[in-house]
């Protein structure tokens, strides 16, 4: 289990805080998340595949049951470069990601983020390319908007 | 264009975890059996023998263990992972067992 959170649990839990936008419902659909492998640990016969299917599944019905936006605790990013930071730049871009909707943080993440292609960011979530488009579109359009 | 906002975007990337959650996720999972039923099941089994060698040794000519009941508890805290919560599981475990032991007819030609 350390060496599959080693792994995979940073991956994990970047994609859960941009789904969620909140670190603690974050750490709890990760926490879930191993917990389900944990018990299922014979069954599965890919677990990077899986732990991302899961953590996706397990934040969208969070989402689902989620009535108003939690304040957001903890930073959403943290500069790549330790050195090079901007707050002003980084707390304006957590604000306006905060305003996306999930789907479109999503495709954002992926994206931006993980590097996907649209398509490869359309086979992951099981929509269509033209969706994906779409939303990352709308995605860009709104940030821009927000950022100026 | 996106491009230059991606760039701009990708100056940043999601906050990790705090390290805290690595302890929440693998602890758990490291100390305690994979299959922790199995694991009392079979303490269980430690346990019934213990109390019941403890309750026949009348007579014995070698020297019964000092607390039976404790040592089976014992047992079964460690093979539950040693801690705290380990041990008021192997308390309510070994209480029902008693309890069972109690509620089975006795065998022929023992007394309780």
């Amino acid at each position: 289990m350390g060496r599959l959170y080693d792994e995979h649990g940073a991956s994990l839990f970047r994609y859960a805080l941009m789904l969620l936008a909140d670190h603690a419902a974050a750490e709890d659909a990760v926490q879930q998340v191993f917990a389900a492998v944990l018990r299922h640990a014979g069954e599965i016969d890919n677990p990077p595949h899986y732990l991302r299917r899961a953590v996706r599944n397990e934040c969208y019905s969070a989402l689902r049951k989620r009535r108003d936006d939690p304040p957001l605790r903890g930073p959403l990013l943290e500069p790549v470069v330790p050195e090079v930071v901007d707050a002003a730049e980084r707390l304006a871009l957590e604000a306006a990601i905060r305003t996306l909707p999930a789907d479109q943080r999503e495709v954002i993440h992926l994206h931006v983020f993980e590097g996907m292609t649209l398509q490869e960011v359309a086979d992951a979530t099981d929509e269509s390319i033209n969706t994906i488009a779409s939303r990352y579109r709308y995605a860009v359009a709104k940030l821009r908007a927000q950022l100026g | 264009m996106a491009e230059d906002f991606e760039e701009r975007l990708r100056r940043y990337r999601p906050a990790g975890p705090a390290p805290a959650l690595r302890g929440r996720i693998v602890q758990p999972a490291d100390t305690r059996p994979a299959w922790p039923w199995a694991a009392a099941a079979a303490a269980l089994l430690a346990v019934t023998v213990l109390l019941r060698a403890g309750a026949a040794s009348l007579g014995a000519t070698l020297e019964p263990p000092v607390d039976p009941r404790r040592a089976a508890v014992d047992e079964l805290t460690i093979a539950m992972g040693g801690d705290s919560e380990a041990r008021v599981l192997a308390e309510t475990l070994a209480l029902q067992e008693e309890v069972r032991a109690l509620a089975e007819p006795a065998p022929e030609g023992s007394r309780r």
